[in-house]
């Protein structure tokens, strides 16, 4: 692999001495790139992105973050401005039940005059399709609307990478799609790194690189073909894997067909018309 | 949000106030209104906080909103004076219950005053941005900041507090569904048995307040919030890039 962004050399931590989460984790992220980190609760996943964005300080291991060390407390706050986190339930991330405000908050913090935070919000509302949003009161939005509030948040201070931890579990389908769009379409348009910690394997699928986390550990990393389809593994992370590739499987099963397995529904579909 | 009125996007004087001006106003008449006892001075006070709703243009309903939430509580407050606050020259009389005139106007008294004292809240936050009243408060309380008073905490915990108020109120709603569901509908039992299922909601409420607290202490962390430097100036310690 060329440049980084994400750098993860060894990574341990423990809550509670003598019960370690983190168990040496190592992991690469190149500029740019679409990551989903799977695992089931407890697996450490949130604990790692917490680690990103140096919410958790650094017990031992190496991490460095757009070249910024997160073991370093003098680039603490640029590290955070250059590494944002949208969580998992929307309304506890809001400080402001008005949009604008609430969105212009990073900004803010992070050393922006009014005027431009208020147009950074702005253009970051338009970004995630909430142009005009800035006078609505949060609480009166969707789940999903609320969500992408929170990414419009993080995209207004303007960070290389983009984590979501668990951001989709609490919203319909409609608001997961628009969510998944919006992130994708910051990808695109800003070159944003993404890093999606999710239980969702389909939409794990649609990641450029997928790792696997088991009892603190990566136990497993590579793109979604290889590592979504591989049913012993995913099971021991107390997974399963994305409905396309079970299809697949019990096709294969009963006979009707063969070779490697597709990870999305587009992939099925293409291999079934083969 | 039932009960709980938001801002109300509108152009008015009192939405052109600064927020500083607009808490220190509504001190002053939450004062007077508890001062005033006599009925012409309630009906003085009444005025003056009707003409204020009218000057707002918030609307009427939306100024009424949080005050007929309390309706039930009022009502309560107003038989509680109206039956025990005096026994002498009862209108009717049962047990230790006794209504009189005084007790009915003594309640009366304090049923307007609370009532005022609400809608001018009420009027408070439905021309005051989140983000302004925090500001207010901490231009109020940075004579405070010399002595060493926490002023930044104190006024983000004013706005977060004004902001998190409807998301709790749903939540104790969800609580009190679901414990009807599993233990039928509290307001038709005793009033005891009644007490002891509100008593039980408190328990689940507080430790949902304090996770969501601790969670947005984290998102708030997360998007560079910290308390050491003023917000909207430059701040961190110089880029130390590796390679």
């Amino acid at each position: 692999m060329g440049e980084r962004i994400v750098e993860a050399r060894d990574v341990r931590h423990a809550y509670v001495p003598g019960r370690p989460d983190l168990r040496g984790v190592s992991l690469d992220v190149a500029p740019g790139e679409l990551v989903a980190i799977v695992g089931e609760n407890g697996s450490g996943k949130t604990t790692l992105a917490r680690h990103l964005n140096a919410l958790i300080p650094l017990q031992a291991g190496e991490l460095l973050v757009a070249g910024l060390d997160a073991a370093d407390p003098d680039v603490l706050w640029e590290l955070r401005r250059a590494c944002g986190m949208v969580f998992q339930n929307p309304e506890n991330q809001f400080v402001s039940s008005v949009v604008g405000e609430d969105v212009a908050f990073g900004p803010l913090n992070f050393g922006m005059s009014e005027k431009d935070a208020r147009a950074a919000a702005s253009a970051a509302l338009g970004a995630v399709g909430l142009a005009g949003f800035e006078r609505r009161d949060v609480h009166a939005l969707s789940g999903g609307q609320q969500q992408r509030v929170a990414l419009a948040g993080v995209l207004a201070s303007g960070p290389r990478v983009i984590v979501l931890d668990e951001a989709t579990s609490m919203i319909d389908p409609q608001g997961r799609d628009d969510l998944v769009r919006a992130v994708l379409r910051a990808r695109a348009e800003r070159g944003a790194t993404v890093i999606w910690i999710t239980h969702d394997m389909e939409l794990a699928a649609r990641a450029d690189r997928v790792f696997v986390m088991r009892a603190g550990e990566v136990a497993a990393a590579g793109a979604p073909e290889d590592v979504l389809v591989d049913e012993g593994l995913l099971a021991s992370a107390g997974l399963e894997p994305p409905m396309a590739a079970r299809a697949w499987h019990e096709l294969v099963r009963l006979g009707a067909a063969s070779g490697p397995a597709p990870v999305t529904v587009e992939g099925l579909v293409s291999s079934l018309c083969a | 949000m039932r009960g709980v009125p938001g801002y109300v996007w509108t152009d008015s004087p009192l939405h052109r106030l600064p927020a500083a001006a607009k808490l220190v106003g509504l001190v002053v008449c939450a004062a007077l209104v508890v001062l005033a006892s006599s009925p012409l001075e309630l009906l003085a006070a009444a005025a003056g906080v009707a003409a204020l709703v009218a000057v707002s243009r918030v609307g009427w309903r939306a100024a009424a909103r949080a005050a007929w939430g309390l309706r039930w509580f009022l009502l309560m407050v107003l038989a509680l004076n109206a039956l025990l606050f005096s026994d002498v020259d009862p209108l009717f009389s049962l047990g230790p219950a006794h209504l009189t005139s005084s007790g009915l106007a003594q309640g009366v008294r304090i049923v307007v005053r609370t009532l005022l004292v609400v809608v001018l809240g009420t009027l408070l936050t439905a021309t005051t941005r989140p983000q302004e009243l925090v500001a207010g408060v901490r231009r109020l309380l940075r004579p405070l900041g010399r002595l060493g008073l926490p002023i930044e905490a104190a006024a983000l915990a004013v706005g977060v507090t004004v902001q998190f108020v409807p998301t709790l109120l749903r939540e104790s709603r969800q609580l009190m569904r679901a414990q009807e569901i599993r233990c039928g509908n509290v307001a038709t039992r005793g009033i005891m048995r009644r007490a002891v299922s509100y008593i039980r909601l408190l328990v689940p409420m507080f430790v949902s307040a304090v996770r969501r607290a601790d969670e947005l202490s984290v998102a708030m962390e997360a998007r560079g919030y910290r308390l050491s430097s003023p917000r909207g100036s430059a701040g961190g310690g110089e880029r130390r890039k590796r390679s």
